[in-house]
Order: structure tokens, then sequence, then C-alpha cells
């Protein structure tokens, strides 16, 4: 069980809150630090090495946004934040600065538990292999750029290779139109989103059961991709 | 004669012909439209007119007009004035109205987004606690901590309700007291015990002045100013900080109630600006109408409130003096 010995540190500066979710959490099996501002999260997630951060966004001084940088600067750590506001340019901004993931508030713990084990399961399996990696339904071999999908293989053209060897790399994360735009085709194409919608229609078409209702590449609305490959 | 004497010395200078100076009057016009209104725009014009004839048209320092082109040439310059005048107050007038109209939008998206933030805050302490209880098992402990978190947040979600009430009926001046008499020991004991969640990562230090007298006024809107400042205080100083409660007499007509914090202060600029309604000092995410329904509250009771500096010029001190017997 990954949840029997990792660690998370919980960021917010409401203390119901974050006595809520270190209880949930702790329920859950994990072991639980609480910090009410960005600082002392700094100080303690330089004491403590927590294997995933939770942190709110709105903080005085020292605020959400700038603690997912300044963490970014120093680990590659998940981090996931939790926001009151569900305006898109908030959330993409957390993402671009590092965030892994965002939960709107109010959420329940089911949810938030959920999250926080996709996180910690993506960052305790070794992104590569030698010449691919195996992850859920799905096989890669980046040596002769084939991809497998349920044991089956699948002909992909080389920029939908390109693409789902991003998301395998990076599953579990909300990734941002930019992101993917700016790893795939380059930082000048990262200016058009319907661009990259055309080209998860086709993988969706290539790789998922029911493409109308996909189960691996999860649209993210007004944000981005989730790539989920269980 | 500003006019007159900008039209004698244009006509006097070389390279200004009649059509330069016509021009000139013309942007006088605009720019009297712009900064004035459509009245003095239709004023200037006419008086532009009048000194473009007498000192172009015709016969030289005269207002005759001699010929039918004169007559054409002053008609289209005092039609060209007015018109011109007009449409530029107009296309200022909507300019404004416009930057008005997206002031009010910004307004109502930063309200919306407090509201949000005040109502979402509570409901996701609400709902972690509801489905940690439900899904998870938690020892009968944890059960009653987090019970206690529920209710001290729907308590939280009432007195917004309340605060929002409070202010409607204060801006419709149909506030009404529930007075009773009450010491300022009673008072302050009630906010201290609903602002205990928020004074847990702070140190807390209070003062009561011995043998204060009792006081007329309505204890549950005191001790929602008296929670108001705390709230406050907790909210922008930081952990670990000094929050002071006090209370005093204040002469012999008034008790001084006064919140004290370690936080970054108001300046002093700003300092009758957060009594008003929807604004906000600093970052932090709220309604903004906190300080704006004690102020209305301790009007209500005949006492002022104000924001000074804190102790030895760090932080910040509010105090609101409340008569001991405040109207009933």
């Amino acid at each position: 069980m990954i949840a029997d010995t990792k660690k998370v540190l919980v960021v917010d500066d409401e203390a119901h809150i974050t006595l809520v979710v270190q209880r949930g959490l702790e329920s859950a099996g994990y072991q639980v630090r609480v910090a009410n501002d960005g600082s002392s999260a700094l100080q303690s997630f330089r004491s403590w090495l927590p294997d995933l951060v939770i942190t709110d966004l709105s903080m005085p001084a020292f605020d959400g946004l700038d603690l997912c940088s300044r963490i970014r600067g120093l680990s590659e750590v998940p981090i996931l934040v939790l926001s009151v506001k569900d305006d898109e340019p908030t959330k993409v901004k957390a993402l671009d600065l590092g965030a892994d993931d965002y939960v709107s508030k109010p959420f329940g713990m089911a949810e938030l538990t959920a999250r926080v084990r996709a996180l910690l399961r993506r960052s305790a399996v070794p992104v590569e292999g030698e010449t691919g990696l195996e992850v859920g339904d799905f096989k890669i071999n980046l040596e002769q750029r084939v991809v497998e999908v349920r044991g089956n293989p699948v002909h992909l053209t080389p920029k939908e290779f390109d693409l789902i060897q991003f998301l395998l790399a990076n599953r579990s994360k909300v990734l941002t139109h930019k992101a993917i735009l700016s790893a795939v085709w380059g930082s000048s194409s990262s200016e058009q989103p319907e661009y990259l919608r055309v080209f998860v229609a086709n993988l969706r078409k290539k790789l998922e059961l029911d493409p109308r209702a996909p189960r691996y590449i999860k649209t993210e609305p007004w944000i981005g991709y989730r790539f989920d490959p269980e | 004669m500003t006019l007159a004497a900008v039209t004698m010395i244009l006509a006097v200078l070389p390279g200004f012909n009649q059509t330069a100076i016509a021009l000139v009057l013309v942007l006088l016009v605009i720019v009297v439209a712009v900064t004035a209104g459509k009245g003095p725009a239709l004023y200037v014009s006419i008086l532009a007119g009048l000194v473009f004839n007498y000192f172009f048209i015709g016969q030289p320092n005269s207002f005759v007009i001699n010929t039918l082109e004169d007559a054409v040439s002053f008609l289209i310059f005092i039609i060209t004035a007015v018109v011109v005048g007009q449409l530029s107050s107009r296309l200022e007038k909507r300019s404004l109205q416009a930057e008005e109209l997206l002031r009010s939008e910004q307004l109502k998206t930063a309200l919306l987004d407090a509201v949000t933030h005040d109502l979402r805050t509570p409901l996701t302490s609400i709902k972690g606690a509801i489905s940690t209880i439900r899904d998870r098992g938690i020892s009968e402990e944890v059960r009653l901590e987090l019970c206690e978190v529920i209710e001290q947040e729907a308590d939280r979600l009432n007195r917004f309700i309340q605060g929002m009430m409070d202010l409607a009926k204060l801006e419709a001046g149909q506030l009404a007291l529930e007075s009773k008499n009450v010491s300022a020991e009673e008072i302050i004991e009630d906010a201290l015990h609903r602002a205990e969640p928020l004074l847990a990562r702070h140190r807390l230090q209070v003062s009561i002045e011995a043998s204060l007298p009792g006081m007329q006024v309505d204890p549950r809107l005191i001790s929602q100013v008296l929670y108001t400042l705390i709230e406050n205080a907790a909210k922008y100083s930081g952990a670990g900080t000094m929050i002071g409660v006090s209370a005093r007499r204040n002469g012999n007509s008034a008790v001084d109630f006064a919140v004290t914090d370690d936080g970054p202060g108001i300046a002093p600029e700003l300092r009758a600006q957060v009594f008003q309604r929807f604004f906000r000092a600093g970052a932090r995410p709220g309604f903004g109408v906190g300080l704006a329904i004690a102020r209305g509250i301790v009007q209500a009771h005949g006492g002022v409130i104000l924001i000074a500096e804190g102790n030895e010029g760090r932080g910040c001190c509010v105090h609101f003096q409340i008569p001991y017997g405040a109207r009933a």
C-alpha cells in the first residue's frame, strides 16, 4: 500500500480546512503535517521532505502560486492545489507554475484522496525504462515507436506518437493546452489549442473503446487534458 | 475674450490664413466639448463664429456681411463648429459611460468572487468533515472533533447571512435594537467564545478595566462588532502574534473597546475607506462588508469607531466607543 508511509503536507490558512483534510488523510493511512501560510509551508517542506503537497491558492502575503513555483524550484514532488475559485485563468496559472492537479472547493474527502492516490502512484513508478514503459492498458516501445493498447498494436502518426508519449510520461496530471503544445509542437504553437483538439480527437478514435465517452484522455474544460492509462 | 485674443494673435502670425484659423477655432470648440460638455461647447461654437465673422469675414473689425460668399462661409463655420462640438461632447460622454460600466462589471465580479469565497470556505470544511465521518473508520475522538467543525462552520454561514440581513436593515434604516443591560465583560466573553477557532494560532491578551458600569445595548450586535474586529485581526496578522482585546472607560459617558494586532496595519489614507461597503484592504478574499456593518451598528448605538496605529507603531488598533446608556 502506497498510503502506509507517504507523507503529505497540507497548506491552507483556514484552520478548519487543514484539520478536516488532515483527519481525512490520516484515516486513509497517510502521515500529514499542516502549515497555515506559504513561508511556514516552505520551511516544513525543507525539513520534512513530504511526498506530496496540497495547497490552497488564496493565502496572505506568500500565496499558493508562489509556493508552487518555489517548491518546483526545489523538487519534482507532486503538488495538488485547492481553489475556491472556479476561474480557469487561476487554475491554468497554478498548473503552469508547477502544480500537477487541482480540486475545487468544496470537495469530498473521497475525491481528494483519489487524486492524492493517483498523483502518488504516478510519482512512485519510474517514468521511463531503457526502451519503453508499460502502464495500465498501455505499452510503449520508444525505440520502435510502437504503442500497444490492451495488448493490441495501434498505428500512430509521428506527431500522435509524440503526443501519447508526452501524455504517458505525465499521466494523472492535469496538462494545460499550452504545456502540451509547447512540449509536442514547440513553443511557437502554444497559442493554437484548436490544433491540439484535432489531434486528441484522432488519438481518441484510435485508443478509446468509446471516443465519445473517453476513459483514457479526459478533457479538463477550458484548461487542457488529463491522461489516465488505467 | 480668450477666443478673440487667440484669433488676433493667429491673424498676425505668418502662415496662418483664414482656413487655418477656422480649424484652430474648431479645435478650441472640441477641447471645450470634451472637458466641459455639450452646453459650453454650443456657447463657444457661437462665440467662435462671431469672432471669426468679426475679424475675417466681410469687412474687417465688423460684423457686417456684404456678399453671399461671406454669408455661406459664416454659416459653414457655425454649422461645423456646432456639429463637431456636439459630437465630441457625445463621444466623451459615451466613453465615460463605458468606463463606468466596466467599473461596475469589475465590482460585480469582485463581489461574486468574495461571496463565493465566504460561502464555499465553510462549505468545504462541512463537506470534508461529513464525508470523512461517513466513509472512513475514525475514532470517536476524531468524530467529535469533526462534528464540532461542522457546527462552528454552520454558525459561520449563519453569521454571514445575518450580516447580510443586518447590512440591508442598516441601509434601509430599519435596524431595531434589542437593548438589554449588559457588562463589557459579557460582550467580550461572547465574542471570544465565537472567535475561539480563529484564535488557535495567536496569543491573546484580554484587559478589562475594573468596575465598568453596565451598558444599555443590543448584546448580539455589539458582540458581532467585536467578533468582526477579532476576525480581521486574526486574518491579517501572522501565526504566533499577539491579539489584544480591551475595554476601559472613556470619560464618564462611554466604554472604549479596542482590538489590537501585530499585522501589517492600515495606511492612514485608507483608514476612512475601510468602513465603506465592499472595500477590502490587501489581497485577502472576503466580501468587504464586515467593517461597514460594524460602523452601522456602532453608530446605531450612538457611538463612534476609528482606526489607530497599533502598539509601538506596529500593526493596527481599532477602537469603538459605546455610551453607557446607548439608544434603546
